[in-house]
């Protein structure tokens, strides 16, 4: 029934209001995506909006936050400060607090990180590469909980444990009891969740401030149930697995 | 080649429905708006044989196209050279899109303003001018008074001369939200019809 309405609709259009209608659908995503590019140009950092998936950093971020983030050059990165950063060959981006720098003469920085609320040694050393610091502005904080993964995507992308040091060999100290063996660390920001949140609030305030032009039906990003529980998995240290 | 073209043409009078009755949900401001201006064109383009003029439409619709390009572009470009790089790229291209953005705002405010057709009278000896006739309509949010108003440009002498009517849409729908083509075209020329003669007393 409702498919019959919609072409009776588009027949009655003609080549230019068709074009119309494209163009303003268009219009809405670009819109999106200058605002989106624009924040890029503005903060200095790749990907200035985030979610924050995982719990490693209660009670200051919690899962579902959105976090605007900044990469001002001038600004240097201080101990206690949080960071969010990705390493290279990974996708998804890490966000924790700085408890150690160590700097080279040649001019080499590495920084040890933790997240707050990890009970255990889950810290990671990072090389100086895109890093990206976040402005301490979790303004403002949407709580939203139903863009949480399906099991099968947090197992596959979200929740991975390496064993592997990144540190250099011939660093003394970094800092582990197990050192080189038995680093673990969690990803818990997923850009691609951030697009959708993105892209639904853009839609709901086109929504609210026009009611005109919107003959198309748009389709909703579909909803997943949460049904991971982050804590046990991510406590769960004896897990032998290596899930990639 | 003929029937070719003959079944092509076939399959596109299917395709449109121009002579179905206008059908819409009788709650939904937009389309009542849209359905009334669209019974209004079809009015002035086939009984009075008006020859519609695109400009304002092409203007909005290349203002749009625009917009959307350096959309595209920013998006190619960045994916082409990755962030840090593109940075002044972006820059411009945001910048633009604004811009074009307040360009629209304005050409929809002050140059279209509520105008949807905007006609051409052609003048049978050739000679003069052509005069042009141009619809605009209003119709507020929640609100069932709409205003239809015709304007006439005469070609030669540059006259300038308007009417227009308020009516509610009740008068013209029925409970099902069925547009009645009669009332509606017979509000319409009765407009019309005071404008041409007024053309022709003066």
């Amino acid at each position: 029934m409702l498919s019959i309405d919609f072409l009776d609709d588009v027949r009655r259009m003609n080549k230019r209001q068709l074009y119309y209608q494209v163009l303003n659908f268009g219009m809405i995503v670009s819109s999106a995506l200058m605002i989106w590019k624009g924040l890029m140009v503005v903060t200095g950092s790749e990907s200035p909006i985030v979610v924050v998936l995982s719990g490693s950093m209660e009670p200051a971020f919690h899962r579902g936050d959105l976090l605007f983030l900044t990469n001002r050059v001038e600004d240097p990165i201080r101990v206690g400060e949080i960071v969010v950063f990705r390493i290279e060959g990974r996708e998804i981006p890490i966000v924790h607090r700085v408890l150690k720098i160590h700097e080279k003469e040649n001019g080499d920085i590495k920084f040890l990180t933790k997240g707050d609320n990890n009970a255990g040694v889950s810290a990671l050393f990072v090389p100086y590469i895109g890093i990206v610091t976040i402005l301490m502005n979790d303004y403002p904080k949407f709580k939203v909980s139903w863009w949480t993964p399906s099991q099968f995507l947090s197992l596959k992308l979200f929740i991975r444990h390496h064993t592997e040091c990144s540190c250099n060999q011939d660093e003394i100290d970094c800092g582990f009891p197990t050192h080189p063996i038995n680093h673990k660390y969690n990803h818990n920001i997923d850009p691609l969740q951030t697009v959708g949140v993105l892209l639904q609030i853009a839609f709901g305030c086109c929504r609210l401030f026009s009611g005109a032009f919107l003959k198309f039906r748009f389709l909703s990003l579909p909803y997943c149930l949460d049904t991971t529980d982050y804590a046990s998995v991510v406590a769960n240290r004896h897990d032998t697995s290596h899930m990639d | 080649m003929a029937a070719a073209r003959n079944g092509k043409s076939g399959l596109l009078e299917k395709w449109r429905i121009d002579e179905k009755p206008v059908k819409i949900d009788k709650w939904d401001g937009a389309a009542v708006k849209n359905s009334l201006d669209d019974a209004a064109k079809k009015v002035l383009l086939e009984k009075y044989g008006y020859v519609e003029n695109f400009g304002l439409v092409d203007g909005r619709l290349v203002i749009c196209t625009v917009s959307c390009l350096f959309a595209m572009l920013a998006l190619v470009w960045d994916f082409l050279h990755p962030f840090p790089e593109s940075r002044p790229v972006l820059a411009c291209c945001v910048i633009s899109y604004f811009i074009m953005m307040g360009v629209l705002t304005l050409y929809t405010s002050y140059k279209e303003k509520n105008i949807f057709l905007v006609s051409l009278q052609k003048d049978p000896s050739g000679l003069d001018p052509d005069h042009m006739w141009q619809l605009s309509s209003s119709l507020k949010r929640f609100d069932d008074q709409y205003s239809l108003r015709v304007s006439f440009s005469d070609g030669k002498w540059r006259n300038f001369r308007e009417a227009e009517f308020t009516k509610s849409v009740s008068t013209f729908f029925d409970d099902n939200g069925t547009l009645s083509m009669d009332q509606f075209e017979k509000s319409v020329s009765r407009l019309h019809d005071t404008l041409a003669s007024d053309k022709k007393t003066q």
